[in-house]
């Protein structure tokens, strides 16, 4: 029998309004890859945080080389030999591959740092991992692939026993990845284990021994990966039926109103056409990536296109800027609302009338009273759960900040509302809502985009959905052809299924 | 929702808006115990009238810090602004002229260091410390290092000047720029994007509002002020001196924070920062009278400056959580 260097039991962990863990389960073998695969909001990352020490569990013991331990930091955890390769990475630049693996534990000669055998020791350590990569480089001028092999040999460096990897080939090429999967074979042979968190089927298929997938913050399968499949797994992943959660709305679409063609970045969107009509949803799937958030700030203004027409009601629009944007009735309800969308230091009214001044002016002068009633309507309207409309916005609940940001978007009478992630981080009853409101909204006439990573709810709310992969799009579904295979296959590509 | 309010409720609530304005009664008072020359018409005007300098160019500040932006060359500016006015005086250009055009000059200095921040990106600290070495050398230059007298007797009543011979003029100068201040942040679209823009600039922009814009307006606002300002101070002691002012910058800014504004956002605005600039001048004076040296009254200043901006800090961590706990109970119901 394996020894098992690493169980978590009954992990919980719950944020204000949501729980991200449920009595989560997960044990690791001594030198085995172990795949974690689960939807975006699965809980992978809290639970990948609880072992690094940034997050603190609520309940549940962790085991970890026989003994139970609590890890109190991230500091705590790299001296257990717990040790986690983020997606953004965590190296110093300007100072060269060898200063990074020992920076703030440097060897030390007569008092002063000892460069020679910091070198030296560099220069073995890449060498027992294979990697050919100079130990004098500058990080900064190093590929991306390469930091987070340093990054890795840093980790490892370090005595470790556990390494995870959050996405670790998620902007790597074919070549790199494979570079990748040698230096984690090599780990296994060290009898290190890894954790290997991914979208890709194809590389939980090829690297990895075992493999656990999550749902909803709960453990739901550990299988190895020879006794399962890829069909299998992302049924597990995301197999549940639709439930009540999304309200049914008689869908009532008319003309053709925005119609963007040839859409193109040249980095991370190319060639992207689609139609938004009267009165319709549309839905964008996709991997973290996959060109979703560029193409529609494109279509808002917020970024340069490089190529590209955007048409709305039968008119070429000339967009440069959000101001053109705002001017053409299109909204952006942004994925990240507290850098992107709120001004939390200030007034749930004062953000709610931000965008449409012009509206509450009198004279060139700002009327105070239709600053006030305007915002008492939409917190009725929206349900917006405040004590009034001067209450500062950051103290509001993430469902909250939500409506005040599509406030502000309907006051500034925006005829299309690109909304990005829209209930990201808000909790189930709060989610319901903004589906109602976006039920409302294309009841009035108006059309909505919705980009979500989280497909039962794009399935759940849209008439239509775009599929786009590595900045293309890769398929389209109407409604009555909605399924999580076919969408699934379109978004990681043809060796999916 | 109308509740009934308990008495220490209402209490709280006054302190709360009335802030600073309670520190510059409560030192008023202590100062009037240990001193009978502080209470006095003459001494009380006298520190009035020495601080309508640095109240003018504070009004300026709380625009551009309320921006997100700072100003190390407000000093300097105003000092300049001075000099070019004083020199066109003496040179034969009318009164009113020569004063619009010292404003404008300030206006532009503002519009350069506006751009310099926004479109080429140099941080405005940097760009406003290295506009001070540039001021100061064009100064100089035109000045040729001397003083600038014999300035029209009707210029001096700029800073000189009584309204009713018991208001002084410069005063009634520095409660209209609050009182308009005040009102343009409220009631016009470019004090609400001031405001937008200091407290999120990428939200802002995202929100149609010209950020860069915006900020070089602020500059411009605040290049008017210091210059104004510069004005007043050229008229009060009848004669552009170069190197005549040398911490207005710095007066200015400790005036702005004391008064409740911070980088972060939300303030007590204008009027909170005369309130500031006023309890800094008493506090000056009072130092002066019971002859605390000028040494030590820096030290004092230096600590207070870093005091409060360190107890917005922790006061507004307490005003969060009181914040989270309200909502909490607004969303319970």
């Amino acid at each position: 029998m394996e020894k098992k260097i690493l169980v978590l039991e009954n992990i919980n962990k719950s944020f204000p309004g949501v729980r991200a863990l449920a009595d989560m389960n997960l044990s690791v073998l001594e030198g085995e890859v172990h795949g974690l695969a689960g939807e975006n909001g699965a809980g992978k990352s809290t639970l990948m945080k609880i072992l690094s020490g940034s997050y603190k569990k609520d309940s549940g013991r962790i085991v970890y080389d026989g003994d139970e331990v609590e890890i109190v930091s991230p500091k705590h955890a790299e001296q257990l030999g717990i040790s986690i390769i983020y997606q953004e990475l965590n190296l110093i630049p300007r100072m060269s591959v060898a200063e990074n693996i020992y920076v703030g534990r440097q060897p030390l000669k007569f008092g002063l740092v000892d460069w020679k055998k910091m070198r030296h020791d560099a220069q073995m350590l890449f060498d027992s991992l294979e990697l050919n990569i100079d130990i004098h480089a500058d990080i900064g001028r190093l590929s991306i692939a390469n930091q987070q092999m340093v990054e890795i040999a840093k980790a490892v460096s370090f005595y470790v026993k556990v390494v995870i990897m959050d996405e670790p080939t998620s902007s790597l090429t074919k070549a790199e990845t494979d570079k990748l999967f040698n230096l984690i074979e090599n780990l296994r042979k060290r009898k290190i284990a890894v954790i290997f968190i991914t979208h890709r089927m194809d590389e939980i298929f090829t690297i990895c021994d075992r493999i656990t997938v999550m749902r909803d913050g709960q453990h739901i399968s550990t299988q190895a990966v020879k006794d399962t499949n890829k069909n299998e797994t992302i049924a597990m992943m995301i197999g549940r039926n639709l439930t009540q959660q999304y309200p049914t709305r008689e869908p009532n679409i008319g003309d053709v109103r925005l119609s963007v063609s040839n859409l193109s970045d040249w980095t991370k969107v190319n060639d992207v056409s689609f139609d938004l009509c009267r009165g319709e949803v549309l839905g964008f799937a996709g991997l973290v990536g996959a060109g979703r958030t560029e193409t529609m700030r494109m279509v808002f203004g917020a970024d340069k296109r490089r190529t590209g027409e955007i048409v709305l009601d039968g008119k070429k629009l000339k967009i440069k800027s959000p101001r053109d944007g705002i001017r053409n009735e299109i909204g952006f309800v942004t994925e990240d609302r507290k850098e992107e969308g709120l001004l939390l230091s200030l007034p749930v009214k004062f953000n709610m009338v931000m965008v449409a001044l012009r509206k509450i002016k009198r004279f060139k002068i700002l009327n105070m009273g239709e600053e006030n009633r305007v915002s008492d309507r939409y917190i009725k309207s929206l349900h917006i759960a405040t004590p009034s409309n001067r209450q500062t916005v950051m103290f509001l609940s993430g469902g909250n900040q939500q409506k005040v940001v599509i406030a502000k978007w309907l006051f500034s009478d925006s005829k299309i509302i690109i909304m990005d992630e829209p209930t990201r981080g808000i909790d189930v009853g709060a989610k319901r809502e903004i589906y109602e409101i976006i039920n409302g909204l294309v009841g009035e006439g108006r059309s909505i985009i919705v980009v979500s990573s989280e497909m039962e709810e794009l399935m759940g709310i849209c008439d239509r959905i775009i599929v786009m992969k590595d900045g293309r799009i890769t398929g389209q579904v109407d409604r009555e052809n909605f399924s999580q295979r076919l969408i699934s296959e379109y978004m990681i590509g043809g060796g999916a299924l | 929702m109308k509740e009934k309010q308990s008495i220490p409720d209402i209490a709280r609530k006054v302190i709360k808006g009335a802030g600073v304005w309670l520190i510059l009664l409560l030192l008023v008072v202590i100062l009037s115990v240990f001193s009978d020359k502080f209470l006095t018409y003459s001494n009380l005007i006298n520190v009035l009238r020495q601080n309508c300098v640095v109240g003018v160019t504070a009004v300026g500040l709380t625009f551009l810090i309320l921006s997100g932006e700072i100003d190390m060359s407000a000093g300097v500016l105003a000092n300049i602004a001075g000099c070019i006015s004083a020199l066109m005086m003496v040179n034969g250009v009318s009164v009113p002229l020569a004063i619009i055009i010292g404003i404008l000059a300030g206006v532009f200095v503002g519009f350069v260091n506006g751009i310099a921040c926004t479109f080429l990106g140099v941080p405005a600290f940097i760009t406003t410390l290295g506009m001070q070495y540039i001021l100061n050398g064009f100064m100089y230059i035109i000045t040729g290092g001397y003083p600038i007298i014999n300035l029209p007797e009707s210029f001096l009543f700029l800073g000189r000047g009584y309204v009713f011979d018991v208001v002084p003029f410069p005063a009634i100068i520095l409660l209209a720029l609050t009182l308009i201040g005040a009102f343009v942040f409220k009631y016009t679209t470019f004090g609400r994007n001031v405001l937008s823009v200091g407290a999120n600039r990428t939200a802002s922009a995202l929100s149609g509002i010209n950020v860069k814009k915006t900020k070089i307006l602020a500059f411009m606002v605040e290049g008017a002020c210091c210059a104004l300002a510069g004005l007043i101070l050229t008229a009060r002691i009848a004669s552009g001196t170069p190197g005549s002012v040398t911490t207005l910058s710095l007066e200015g800014m400790t005036g702005v924070f004391v008064g409740g504004t911070t980088f972060m956002g939300t303030s007590m605005g204008l009027i909170g920062t005369l309130a500031g600039v006023l309890t800094l001048g008493v506090m000056k004076n009072g130092m002066n009278l019971i002859e605390i040296s000028s040494y030590w009254q820096d030290i004092v200043l230096g600590v207070i400056t870093i005091s409060v901006v360190a107890y917005d800090g922790f006061r507004r961590i307490r005003v969060v959580k009181q914040g989270h706990r309200l909502s909490a109970q607004q969303e319970k119901k």
